[in-house]
């Protein structure tokens, strides 16, 4: 479980979100072994990214697990104990030649209390080299004009955190990384920013948002890497993972022997399957269900329930980030 | 790095900051010359007849060196230091990578706040002092003189280089500390009373000392140190503290 496995077919083609077309483009964000140490623990342990350009990716993990830390690396805050990283296609040791097509919002935002949104963003495009122009460009994007003039101190969460978005769109860039976005957001901020994200993913940008919590970025992400502990344990298209959720089709036969033939059904079509209670468990994404029914009664099985089991998008997250040990 | 001098002087435009340098550095002046001359004495530099010279209003102004040496300080220790408390660090350095730059062009929006308040508190308490000192019996006909007014540029001129040297001390202990309260509280136990413990138990310390330096630079020289030796001693310390805060800024990983 350390890397995408081949989904089955049916998960891909069931995809909700167009992926960008396979070619030669480069990926956006790519690394190979790329490590951070902290005195003896590694924060980041040998992490291979590759994150394919114009996706929104999540990049989801428990507290702890290095989100914050990765994340640092690639904006050449924090220096890597080892490994490399390439952002658009330039090393992360020339920070000067990418991060002008970069924007960022890390660990939350943070901005000059006692300047007004509207100054702090100032402070930003002065320095640099952004058109001031953009100032009310982004303050309308997150909706805030009307209290730009205000000293952030006064600012709600929510209203630092769009704040915080705005200023990582100053640049118009072509890479947007944001940690933890939605933390301080309402339903209705949550909803906004998710309809944001697809429509700047939509103009093209790539869109790198971490998480602790899967269900947040689920939604909006075409891909998802899942870390743990510093080590990568999952990332590809998003389809593949919630193949892993939607995974198990409960099946029951009207005669417990046609179960057999059910499972060599399934089999052949590439999923696992178990026994469980009279019951067939099978692997399979919900998608699947019709042409087992199809092939089950083609067979001569007549089959008296499939239903899906309801493992939550939660469990799977913590069956993958548990299911790993150091 | 003229754009991060430009965008740091839309922060140093806060009035919070504006009046704190401003009310310090004026403050101080003008409360320095009023009690000062209260405590004219009858022997050495300062008597009412010492004080009659032309140069008798950089001397009133001089023994308050150390506070606006302490305002620079705490001014640019907190311009440095609450970039890494507010975070707002992480967002410079995503604007402009180039660390060195980014340092350059705050250091200098800071010097340039520095030695315009010290311009204006001289220029305020010029006219108080010549208000103020004919009651103590001083005669200023002389420091409104062509020679008086030399030794007020060039007193003027003393000072900013002194209140640069303790503002390049506040930069060094704010990328120390990387804490508004330590590096101020450091400065100022530097300044203060350690340096003075120190020349008071290893008298031949006052030669190298920077504080020490500063303080005979805007004097123009004293008894005890002469002006070349202190400017030659201050700018190699200077020289160390441009180095070392450089080096840590360049080197240490941004994790605020
Ligand atoms: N400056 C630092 N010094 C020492 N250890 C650190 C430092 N920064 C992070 N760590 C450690 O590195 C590990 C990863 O931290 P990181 O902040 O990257 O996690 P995260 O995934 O962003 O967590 P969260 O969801 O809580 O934000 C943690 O064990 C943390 O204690
Ligand atoms: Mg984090």
């Amino acid at each position: 479980m350390t890397s995408s496995s081949p989904a089955p077919v049916e998960s891909s083609a069931t995809a909700s979100r167009p992926m960008p077309a396979p070619g030669p483009r480069r990926p956006a964000i790519r690394s190979t072994g790329l490590t951070k140490h902290y005195g003896a623990r590694a924060a980041v342990d040998g992490i291979d990214l590759e994150i394919p350009d114009g996706v929104i990716a999540g990049f989801v993990g428990p507290n702890g697990s290095g989100k914050t830390t990765t994340i640092r690396m690639l904006l050449a805050l924090v220096s890597p104990s080892a490994g490399e990283a390439e952002v658009l296609g330039t090393s992360i040791r020339n920070p000067g030649d990418y991060l002008p097509r970069v924007g960022a919002l890390i660990e939350g935002p943070a901005f000059y209390p006692t300047l007004s949104g509207r100054r702090n963003l100032e402070v930003l495009t002065t320095l640099g080299g952004i058109p001031r122009s953009r100032v009310e460009e982004v303050l309308d994007l997150v909706e805030l004009r009307e209290r730009a003039g205000d000293h952030v101190r006064t600012y709600s969460m929510g209203m630092k955190q769009r704040l915080g978005i705005a200023a990582a769109m100053l640049p118009n860039p072509e890479v947007l990384i944001l940690d933890e976005p939605a933390n301080g957001l309402d339903p209705a901020g949550i909803l906004e920013m998710r309809r944001l994200l697809s429509r700047l993913r939509d103009q093209g940008i790539t869109i790198f948002i971490s998480s602790h919590l899967l269900s947040e970025v689920e939604q909006v992400a075409d891909w998802i890497l899942v870390l743990k502990d510093g080590r990568l344990l999952f990332q590809g298209p998003t389809a593949d993972l919630l193949s892993r959720r939607h995974g198990r089709l409960l099946v029951a036969a009207e005669h417990e022997a046609g179960l057999t033939t059910v499972a060599t059904i399934a089999e052949v079509a590439g999923f696992k399957v178990a026994r469980v209670n009279g019951h067939l468990e099978v692997d399979a994404p919900a998608s699947f269900a019709a042409q087992l029914n199809r092939q089950a009664m083609a067979a001569g099985v007549t089959l008296v329930e499939i239903s899906r089991s309801h493992a939550s998008l939660e469990e799977t997250f913590l069956d993958l980030t548990n299911g790993e040990t150091r | 790095m003229i754009r991060s001098f430009r965008s740091e002087w839309l922060k140093l435009r806060r009035p919070g900051v504006l009046l704190s340098a401003l009310g310090g550095t004026v403050g101080f002046s003008v409360l320095g010359i009023v009690l000062g001359l209260r405590r004219i004495g009858r022997t050495g530099e300062f008597t009412a007849l010492a004080l009659s010279q032309h140069g008798g209003f950089i001397t009133i102004m001089s023994r308050g060196s150390e506070f606006i040496g302490i305002v620079a300080l705490g001014i640019a220790a907190f311009a440095v230091s609450s970039e890494f408390t507010h975070g707002t660090l992480r967002n410079l350095l995503v604007r402009e990578p180039h660390r060195l730059r980014l340092l350059a062009g705050k250091s200098l929006a800071l010097a340039t706040l520095i030695a315009g308040t010290v311009a204006l508190a001289y220029a305020v308490a010029f006219p108080v002092a010549l208000a103020v000192a004919p009651g103590h019996g001083i005669d200023t006909s002389s420091w409104t003189s062509g020679a008086g007014i030399g030794s007020l540029l060039s007193g003027t001129g003393d000072m900013i280089i002194t209140a640069l040297g303790f503002g390049l001390l506040g930069v060094l202990l704010g990328m120390v500390f990387r804490s508004p309260a330590p590096a101020i509280i450091a400065g100022f136990a530097y300044t203060l009373p350690i340096e003075a413990l120190l020349v008071g138990s290893l008298g031949s310390s006052r030669n190298v000392l920077f504080a020490q330096q500063l303080d005979a630079i805007a004097s123009g020289g004293t008894s005890q140190i002469a002006y070349g030796a202190a400017l030659a001693v201050a700018a190699a310390w200077a020289v160390g503290a441009v180095i070392a805060t450089g080096a840590l800024f360049r080197w240490r990983d941004v994790a605020v």
